[in-house]
Order: structure tokens, then sequence, then C-alpha cells
């Protein structure tokens, strides 16, 4: 580090890149950073998109999308939606909210974004390799969208590609869309690999000098944390899309049983993966959280350290529970056993982060800011998604309400909730990644409206669940039980386009503010983390002097100073005794 | 009374834990019955598998802790240490 | 000039106090402020290490898939299928053991900064890994030739992953090791710099610690 350190002083503020190096291909981690943002929310508009047209299908059944006619003949009939090309809505829908929203916001984006600079350094370890996986993941966005193009359409295998489903193309009847869609998430495998050695390297070894483990915030240890995670499981994923690219194209029998195969192996081996993927998507949210709860009620954060061994603990369950995917699938009833109780036992730490939120809010002078808001929305949501996952732990009551809209309700209560954490966070550091300040009654109106409606379209799924109502079906009305739950199912689709429609708000908010004239402050929300000791935007290298850290993150309402923020790097001249309590 | 409750109760709560054969009220265990050599097979890769994780994060941890002890230890050899002493003792010397 | 910011930062009790505690990697060191001292494993190990991790998760995939197909199957090799060549590839894993040897040999020259001993050793190992891969891709013709198929059933595809997946990692280590032996070659490396020679053994080390589980699993399960 102390090369690069003492190169970047030299140059830091005589950089004169020329566009393509600035804003095309930069190793600046902030606009890396940033290039994940518009990706993530680009994707995030198709993806929310390709729901809506679900749900019209859902409520109207067969009948004319509006606006959707101009699609060619065998995507859609008229604007009428065929089952076929539902079945490829669905899986796009998932794979592109999971892999290329939440993932490259989360994790990509603020990731980048915060990392050096929560941590008090110039830049990532390696800046070259850093540029690499945005463009590496770019590609592979690139790869996936242009499935949507290909003859027989992008892959309908759904997200989870269940073999023997997806081993063969005549299952389906999509050739080139599941190659399309395996190649991608291999590349995009390689990506997150790439971004995950960089953080964890930056973060073991490139802290600020007095940054201790356990002065990091929170953000920081889920990031962390969420590497690690990502560097573990990840791979295993990369072997089985492996192993189901050779089976479509190399005439290899993995997960088809007529050449001697297992198809429940591609679930064994998905659900390795996928189990702490979901902890992939829903850490960096708790840990964005907590220091916005932290910060805007002007109180340390409750229990520093449990939250952190709370998400170290959550890390390690999490690859222990993957069986409680696959209750139904046939299992040794032991197994089935074992996965419920490790299953049940990693509701214990996520509760203890629960009520540590509730401990920080309790008695502090909170300030309701848009970031502050959407932050509130996560806890409360992930609370009902959190909830609603006990009971599909347990194995007797999973075997109910599995592959029914109960479990479309969870999942969307922790992953769309995560969503209220993106928010939270874009508003929150949206200063310091522009250098202007996001318009405050537009975002208190994004907010209500969107936790409003949020919960108007996925909580009555919980009913349709309860009532028999099959996850990916295509025509409800099909089935006489379900008639008399149509009217559930026209009221969410009319709240999930509500949804769609307040996220306008934020667009217009998000455009506006990226070219408003009124430059943000260095430290607007008055916050102690490092990152507001920089400027905003901070420039390349990010510090004059790489700062010196004396306490942890969360000195809010201390009583050394008369301010009600403490920051990292300020020296007291009285208080060391203080400053080394932590 | 409130005793009795209370362990029935906790006999309830653990009796799936404890018969879990007959408490496993599955309606689609076809692949796993005991003596299905598959069911075996699964069980082992899934033992393999989850131990994996944390033999290699352990081994990672052991290698950087071998390595972290061993540089504190460099760094607390008296060469190290001669610089920052007399130093420390000028200040004391200072009276400030 | 980190003896003077030192001097100049002692003033205060409390950095003095944390001067002598001990350096824990990046974070805990002291706060001079102006410059680090080098953290216990440098960036460039840490993520090759961070990297292997991740290869060692790859491969526990295909372990666990194979364990699947391994324990399910009542005959193994299932009939009518070849058997694979043991005895020869014994013979490979030790010339694959020795070139780890000669590894750690050539890193030890390059330590005790012994060019030419480091030249030496690193071709010796270029050439036991070249005959490794020589030998597999003559058995695995061999093998072609009697019917062994990536499409003929789980046995023949996951011989055909499991092994081509360590072979493709022979090959990109003996690619990366013939780049190091063509700088080490024009003394790029010396006692006091020798990282390209450690990473390259760290890799080295792990494909070729790597073989034995495979050939356990794969030729004699």
């Amino acid at each position: 580090m102390s090369e690069a350190a003492t190169a970047h002083d030299a140059h830091a503020h005589h950089v004169e890149l020329g566009f393509w190096r600035t804003y095309v291909f930069s190793t600046d981690h902030k606009m890396i950073g940033r290039q994940f943002l518009f990706l993530g929310l680009f994707m995030l508009i198709i993806g929310g998109l390709l729901a809506m047209m679900m749900r019209w299908q859902l409520a109207w059944p067969e009948t004319e999308i509006p606006l959707m006619s101009w699609v060619p003949e065998p995507y859609m009939y008229g604007g009428i939606l065929p089952p076929q090309t539902y079945n490829a809505f669905f899986t796009m829908h998932a794979t592109i909210m999971i892999f290329f929203v939440v993932m490259p916001i989360m994790v990509g984006c603020f990731g980048n974004f915060l990392i050096p600079l929560m941590i008090g350094t110039r830049d990532m370890a390696f800046p070259k390799l850093n540029l690499l996986s945005f463009w590496v993941g770019a590609v592979s966005g690139v790869v996936m969208l242009s499935s949507f193009f290909v003859p027989g359409g992008p892959a309908a295998s759904g997200w989870t590609a269940y073999a023997p489903l997806s081993a063969q193309a005549a299952f389906t009847g999509v050739e080139w869309g599941q190659h399309l869609w395996i190649i991608s998430l291999i590349i995009l495998g390689i990506s997150s690999l790439m971004g995950s050695i960089n953080y964890i390297t930056t973060i073991v070894n490139m802290r600020a000098p007095g940054m201790t483990y356990f002065r990091m915030p929170l953000t920081i240890w889920s990031l962390f944390i969420t590497a690690i995670l990502l560097l573990l499981a990840l791979p295993v994923l990369t072997t089985a899309l492996a192993m189901l690219l050779f089976d479509r194209m190399f005439g290899t029998s993995f997960f088809l049983s007529q050449g001697g195969g297992e198809p429940l192996l591609w679930q064994h081996l998905f659900w390795f993966f996928g189990h702490p993927e979901v902890y992939v998507l829903v850490l960096p949210a708790m840990g964005v959280t907590s220091d916005i709860l932290s910060t805007f009620s002007r109180k340390p954060i409750f229990g520093y350290h449990a939250m952190a061994f709370s998400m170290i603990s959550i890390a390690f369950l999490s690859f222990t529970v993957w069986g409680h995917h696959m209750f139904i699938s046939g299992m040794n009833p032991l197994l089935g056993t074992a996965f419920m109780m490790s299953t049940m036992v990693i509701a214990i730490p996520s509760a203890i982060k629960t009520f540590n939120w509730l401990g920080t809010l309790w008695g502090g002078s909170i300030r309701f800011t848009s970031p502050m808001l959407f932050a509130l929305g996560f806890v409360s949501n992930f609370l009902i998604g959190g909830l609603s996952g006990i009971f599909m732990a347990s194995t007797p009551v999973d075997i109910f309400i599995h592959d029914t809209y109960y479990i479309v309700a969870h999942f969307h209560y922790v992953v769309a909730g995560i969503i209220f954490a993106l928010f939270a966070a874009v508003y929150y550091w949206f200063p310091k990644m522009f250098g202007r300040m996001m318009n405050e009654p537009l975002g208190k109106i994004h907010f209500v409206l969107t936790y409003i409606f949020f919960n108007c379209a996925f909580f009555p799924m919980h009913f349709l669940g309860v009532g028999g109502h099959m996850r990916r079906i295509y025509n409800p009305m099909q089935y006489e039980f379900l008639q008399p739950l149509q009217g559930i199912n026209v009221f969410i689709t009319v709240s999930a386009f509500l949804l769609g429609l307040s996220q306008i708000p934020f667009l217009v908010n998000f455009i506006g503010s990226l070219f408003a004239k009124k430059r943000a402050e260095k430290n607007p929300w008055q916050a102690n983390t490092l990152e507001w000791t920089a400027a905003s935007p901070p420039p390349h290298g990010n510090f004059d002097a790489v700062p010196v850290v004396y306490r942890g993150a969360y000195e809010y309402s201390s009583p050394e100073v008369k301010e009600d923020w403490l920051p990292q790097d300020r020296q007291l001249a009285t208080t060391s005794t203080a400053a080394r309590l932590h | 009374m409130k005793l009795s409750f209370f362990l029935s109760a906790l006999l309830a709560a653990a009796a799936p834990v404890l018969f879990h054969s007959a408490a496993h009220a599955c309606a689609v265990c076809l692949s796993g019955s005991a003596d299905d050599p598959l069911t075996d097979a699964f069980n082992w890769s899934v033992l393999f598998l989850m131990a994996m994780p944390y033999t290699v994060l352990g081994s990672i941890g052991a290698f950087l802790f071998y390595n972290y002890r061993r540089s504190t230890k460099r760094a607390s050899e008296p060469s190290a240490r001669t610089t920052i002493a007399p130093l420390t003792w000028i200040h004391k010397e200072s009276g400030r | 000039m980190v003896r003077e910011a030192v001097a100049r930062r002692l003033i205060e009790p409390e950095v003095a106090e944390e001067l002598r505690t001990p350096a824990l990697g990046g974070g805990e060191e002291p706060p001079t402020g102006v410059t680090s001292t080098q953290p216990a494993v440098s960036n460039a190990r840490l993520a090759l290490l961070m990297f292997l991790a991740a290869e060692v998760m790859f491969f526990a995939g295909l372990i666990g898939a194979f364990i699947v197909f391994r324990l399910a199957s009542p005959a193994w090799p299932p009939p009518f299928q070849p058997r694979l060549p043991v005895g020869v590839t014994a013979i490979n894993t030790v010339i694959l053991l020795l070139s780890g040897l000669t590894m750690r040999l050539a890193l030890m020259a390059a330590r005790r900064g012994k060019p030419t001993r480091l030249v030496q050793w690193l071709s010796i190992t270029a050439l036991l890994g070249t005959v490794f891969l020589g030998i597999q891709g003559y058995e695995w013709l061999r093998l072609i030739g009697f019917g062994l198929t990536l499409s003929s059933g789980v046995y023949g595809a996951t011989f055909y992953t499991l092994i081509g997946c360590h072979a493709v990692h022979v090959f990109g280590a003996a690619v990366w090791l013939i780049a190091v032996l063509l700088q080490a070659r024009r003394g790029r490396f010396s006692e006091r710099s020798y990282a390209g020679v450690q990473l390259c053994a760290m890799y080295w080390t792990f494909v070729v610690g790597l073989w034995p589980v495979l050939y356990g699993l794969v030729y004699l399960s």
C-alpha cells in the first residue's frame, strides 16, 4: 500500500484522464461503483416491466396487454402472453432481479464505492481487476439480455433451472436462450469472483491506521462477510452450470436419468450456492440499514459486537441449511430434520439483528429523512419475510405451502424488501456519489407510495398461497378451486402496477438531482464514518491525507463533544481513554 | 399443574426430533428410504459439501493467523524495538 | 521519513502506547498517517489465496457430484466400460509430486538469491509438468479409443470433467511457470523481490496437491 499511496499522493490532484479513461474504462473505485449503479438501475426497469406483464396475465388471463401488441408472433399474440413466454418472463424476472439488480447495486456498487472510502484508503487493492470485474459483469448482462432476441426466446425453466427441465432443450423448447443463460451466469461468476477477491484483500490489508476490525462500520463488516460467502458459494454454481452446459451441448448426462444421471444432483449443487446467495443479497442490506438507522437515530448502534457476530454466524450457518429448499424433492428424513433444525437456528442471529435495530431506535432523536424511512421499511419487510420463512423451515408445514404463492410472498418480502435498503442506500450516499442532495419531499412521496403498494402487492400473496395457488402458474382461472381467489389476484395486480408507477418520483428525483445546481456539503447527514470526511464527490485518491482513526463508527450524541456526532478521525485532546474503550 | 403442562409442551416440541421416522409426514419422500444407495450417496455428498467451506476457511484462517503471529514477532524483536524505545524515553524526558 | 513521522507522533502518549502494541495487518499499525508497515501477507498473496479458496470450492462441487454417482452405482466402473490406467497414472502422480518438490527447491533458491539454481529448478519443474500433461493426454487418447467418451454415461462424464478440469489447471499453471521461467532467465528476481516466483509456487503447489485427491477418488475408489 505504501508505494501505491505515495504514488497517488504525487498524482492525486493533477490527474487529467480522457473521457474513456474517466467514465468508461475507469480504474477509480468510485466510478466503477457508479457504473454498477447505472447497470443495476437499468436492469431494475427491465425486471420490473417483466413483472408487470406477468401480473397482467395473472389478473386477466389471456387478454391483450396494453401497449404490447407490437411484439412479434411467437412471443406474444397481439399482446396476449402465451404460456411459453410467460415461463420465459418469470425466469428472466428472477434472474435479472437477483443477479443483475440486487447483486450489482448492493455488492457491486456500494461495495466498490464504500469500501475504500469507509476504511480510509485511496482505492481498492487491485484497481485494474476492479475495472475488469465491472466489464466482465457488463458483458454477462449483455449476454443475458441478448437471449431475448434469439430464436426460441430466453430461458424458461425458472431461475432455479431445475434439471431435467433445463437439461434438455426439448422440455422447454428453448435451445439457445438457456445456453446463453448458463453462459451469462458463468461469466457473472467470474466477475463476482474478481470483485470478492478485491474486497477481501482491500479490507484485510488496506485499512487506515487505527481502523481495527472492530472499528469498521457495519456496512463494511457486511460487505466483508458477503465477499467471503460469494467466494465460497459461487464456484459451486459455476460447477453446476458447467455440468448443465455439458449436458446440453456435449451429450453428457449428469442431470438426465436416461443416461444414468441424477436430476436431484442439480438441486443439491444449486442450493448449496443458492442459500448462501440469499445471504449475499441480504447481508449488505442489513449492514447499510444498521449504519443509516444509527445515523438518523443519533445514537450508537445497539450492540455493535452482537451485530457483527450475528452476521458472522449467519454466514457460518448459511452453508448448512441449503437442504430446506429440497424438502419436497425427496430426502432422507434424518437429513431433513437436520436441515430443519439448522434453518431454525439461523432465525436467532436474524432476530438479534432485528432487536438491535429496535434497540438503536429506542429513545433516539429520530430524523425521518428519506434514507431513514426506507431503512425502517426494510426492517419491517425483513421482519415479515423472516417470520414467514420460519413456517417454511418446518418440514410438515412446508409440504403444504411449498411451491405456492406463500413462498412467492416470502421471498419477495425478503428480496424485494432489500430494494428498500437499496433505495435507502441510494438516498443516503447520493450526495457522496454525485455531489448533490436528492429532493427530500419527492423522496418521502416515493417512500410512502412504495411502502403502501409494496405491502398491498405482496401481503395478499400469503392468502393465495394458503389457498393453494401454485407458484409459476400461467392461468389460475383454469382451476375451479382458484377461481374464488381471483379477486385477490386482481387486487395484487393493480397494486403492483401502482407500485411500478410509484417509482416515477424516484426516477425524476434521481435524474433531476444529478443535474441540480446546488452542491452537497461534505457531511450533510452529520455522520461519523470516514467517507463523510472526504469531499462530495471525493476526488481521485479520495482523501487529502489518509485519515487516522481514533474510534468506532457510531459515536453519536457523545458527551465528549458538544455536537451530537463525533467523526472517526477527529482527534480529541482530552478523551484518549474514551477512544481506547473502542 | 404448571410444571406438567410445561413438560408435556416440551415433549410435544421434541417429538419430531426424537421420532423423526414416525413424524416425517412426507408425502413424496420416494427417494428417502434409508436402504437406498442413492440416499446414502446424497448423505455423504451433503456431508462433504457442508464440511468444505469450513475446511477452506479454517485453513486460510490458520495460515493467516500463523503469518500475523510471525510478523508480530518480527516487529517486536529487539532490533525493531530499539528505534522506538529511545524516542519514547526522549518524550518522557521532555517533561511535557 | 518514517522515523521523523514516528517521532512527531510520539508526542501523544497514547500513540506511543499504541506503537508498542504489536501491529496486526493493515488496520492496527501505528497511526503515523504517513505510511504503513508492510502487511503480514501481501495483497497479491492474499488475493491468490482467496482465488485458491474459490478453486477448491469449484473442485468440491465436482467431487460432491462424483460422490453421488460413485456411491449410488452398484458397480464402478459400470459394466462394459473400460478400466482406467491405474498403474501408468500412479507413475504420473509421482512425476507431478516430484515437480511440486522441485518447485519448492526453486522457491528456496529464489529466497537465497541464487539465480542459476532458480532457473534450473524452474526448468525441471516445467519439464515434469509437461511430461505429466503429455502422459495424461496420451492416456486420454487411448481411453477415447476404447470408447470412453463424455457421452458414455456418468462414468465417462465425471472422469473427463474432473480430470479435464485438473488438466486445464495444470496447463494454466505450466504457462504461468514458463512465463516466470523466462523472467527468471532475464534476471528479474533477487533475494529481495521474488514475489513472482512465490505466487507461481503457491499456485503450482495447489495444482500438485489437488492431484493425489483426484487420483485417489477417480482411479482408486
